[in-house]
């Protein structure tokens, strides 16, 4: 099933229009500070590197947009696909090949990957475009490469291991992907819309997010995640939270629906 | 009578009344989308006014319903993007999907009044919307803040920005609360209804309703953080500071709205009368 579920994403143009959205946000700040537009200050005063002009530290145009459209990315890759099989009836085609709890954990997996993948694709291509214009010269923070001061992020590991932070941030804007995709799917096991249910993930993190910065400021979900913010305890607990919370209502809610 | 497309058209009377009363039926008739989306906007703009009165300088009604900086505030850019582009997004793709269906072309009597249902859909829509938004506002707004004009006052927001209290008498006779609100209607009404006929242009090209919304909501971003200095879509219909020291700018963006909605109602038309409904 996991086969057919590939396959399946594959052959959607949405899929691939949303990997071109990205691609594009990922490319133009490269394009914008390629070494011939770039001034030899840009290395004499503050070096520039992968690690310092890399999108959520050197936060550009099509990084404020990237963020703004982070939960649609996430969501349209393939948050609908059960709302999908189950009005089209695919679902009983399904069903009686594989058990339900079977296919209920192989479409949140493939789901969550999905919408993580999608989200990170920019991210990568960003950092391998900034790897093609700069040295990867290692961050000094008595050089004046304040990127993460104290209090923010897990500032040692950023300075004595950037590559290890970097795929540390990724990792994190995977899960936070991951998370946006799987609360579409746990919304069409109440919805039936498929389109509704697309655009729920938004809607959802819109609301949290203002509600967050608005009333609990430094626990803010943008903060936390996709700025270059304080971090505390808020981190783990939405992680927590977002992949049990919207795993168990999908499965617990996904398997007491009649579909044969 | 047999259109090109194929669909053989029962051809009853419809005058433009019925039309009206249709298209308005049809509209209230989404319950859900409207007690879902009017919680949510509830919600949304509650925290964008909690949000507001975080802001600098002095807090009156007016600063949480429209902030003079533009972003923040019930009724500036952040509404616009989280409230109002998805809300008339949802409203104008459910209205669409339910009344798209054969069973009911079948009764209208062309392609034109097809399309004029959701016309008529669309500005009763964005005027409901201005209506609900603008009083939402000003009782939350209300509560929080006092229901008085602040902005007439030489403590207020506006003269706390222009620092000059000669200017700021030349520029009160603008800020009577019923200019103020007026101006607020009309901007935003033309903003939503320019979004709504922009949902109806791109729905003729593109079936999925969330890549409608991520088109937008992309077109959204580049005006407010792109490289180009162009207000071309959102931010005519948010009125700054600068817009209330010369009202005269406020005209030229509500003529801008009028002119871009004209535009579009008119191209999506030409598109409707070619539509082929059975595919």
């Amino acid at each position: 099933m996991l086969r057919m579920e590939i396959q399946r994403v594959t052959r959607r143009p949405i899929f691939w229009f949303l990997i071109l959205v990205g691609a594009l946000l990922a490319i133009w700040p490269v394009v914008q500070v390629w070494p011939q537009i770039s001034s030899s200050e840009d290395y004499a005063f503050y070096p520039g590197s992968p690690y310092v002009m890399w999108m959520p530290y050197n936060i550009g145009d099509t990084y404020n947009i990237f963020i703004l459209i982070l939960p649609l990315l996430a969501s349209l890759a393939y948050a609908d696909a059960y709302a999908e099989d189950f009005n089209s009836g695919y679902i009983k085609n399904i069903v009686t090949k594989v058990s339900k709890k079977k296919y209920l954990m192989i479409r949140y997996a493939v789901n969550y990957c999905l919408g993580g993948t999608v989200v990170v694709f920019p991210l990568v291509l960003n950092f391998l475009g900034q790897m093609t214009s700069f040295p990867l010269i290692e961050n000094n923070y008595y050089f004046g490469m304040i990127l993460v001061p104290n209090g923010n992020f897990l500032p040692d590991l950023n300075y004595q291991h950037p590559v290890l932070y970097i795929l540390l941030r990724l990792f994190l804007f995977f899960l936070l992907g991951g998370i946006l995709a799987s609360i579409g799917l746990a919304f069409s096991t109440v919805l039936k819309n498929r389109y509704i249910v697309l655009v729920v993930p938004f809607l959802a993190f819109m609301g949290f997010d203002l509600f967050t910065y608005t009333f609990l400021g430094q626990y803010s979900i943008s903060g936390l995640f996709l700025e270059n913010g304080p971090a505390n305890w808020g981190i783990p607990t939405y992680l927590i939270v977002g992949t049990i919370g919207t795993f168990l209502w999908y499965y617990i809610v996904g398997d007491r629906h009649e579909t044969i | 009578m047999v259109p090109s497309s194929g669909i053989i058209l029962l051809v009853i009377d419809m005058r433009p009344s019925r039309l009206f009363r249709i298209s308005v039926g049809a509209l209230f008739s989404l319950r859900n989308v409207w007690l879902g989306g009017g919680i949510y906007c509830a919600f949304i703009l509650t925290c964008l006014m909690a949000l507001d009165k975080q802001g600098p300088g002095p807090r009156g009604l007016f600063d949480l319903i429209a902030d003079l900086y533009g972003l923040h505030g019930s009724t500036n850019q952040l509404m616009f993007v989280s409230v109002g582009i998805p809300m008339i997004v949802i409203t104008m793709t459910q209205l669409m999907k339910f009344k798209d269906r054969g069973s009911f072309l079948t009764k209208m009597k062309s392609r034109f009044q097809i399309f004029h249902l959701y016309v008529i859909a669309a500005i009763v829509y964005s005027i409901v919307f201005t209506v609900l938004i603008l009083l939402f506002s000003w009782a939350v707004g209300g509560l929080i803040a006092g229901f008085g004009n602040t902005w007439l006052r030489a403590d207020g927001s506006v003269s706390w920005l222009i620092h000059n209290p000669q200017r700021f008498q030349s520029v009160l006779p603008h800020l009577a609360t019923y200019k103020v609100v007026a101006a607020l209607f009309v901007t935003k009404f033309l903003g939503f209804l320019m979004i709504a006929f922009l949902t109806l242009f791109l729905k003729c090209w593109i079936k999925n309703d969330g890549l409608i919304l991520i088109v937008l909501v992309i077109l959204a971003g580049i005006e407010m953080f792109g490289p180009f200095p162009i207000s071309f879509f959102i931010t005519p219909a948010v009125l700054v500071l600068e817009n209330w020291i010369n009202p005269i700018s406020i005209l030229f963006h509500c003529a801008y709205l009028f002119i871009v909605s004209l535009a579009l109602y008119g191209i999506t038309g030409m598109i409707y009368e070619r539509r082929d409904f059975l595919s």
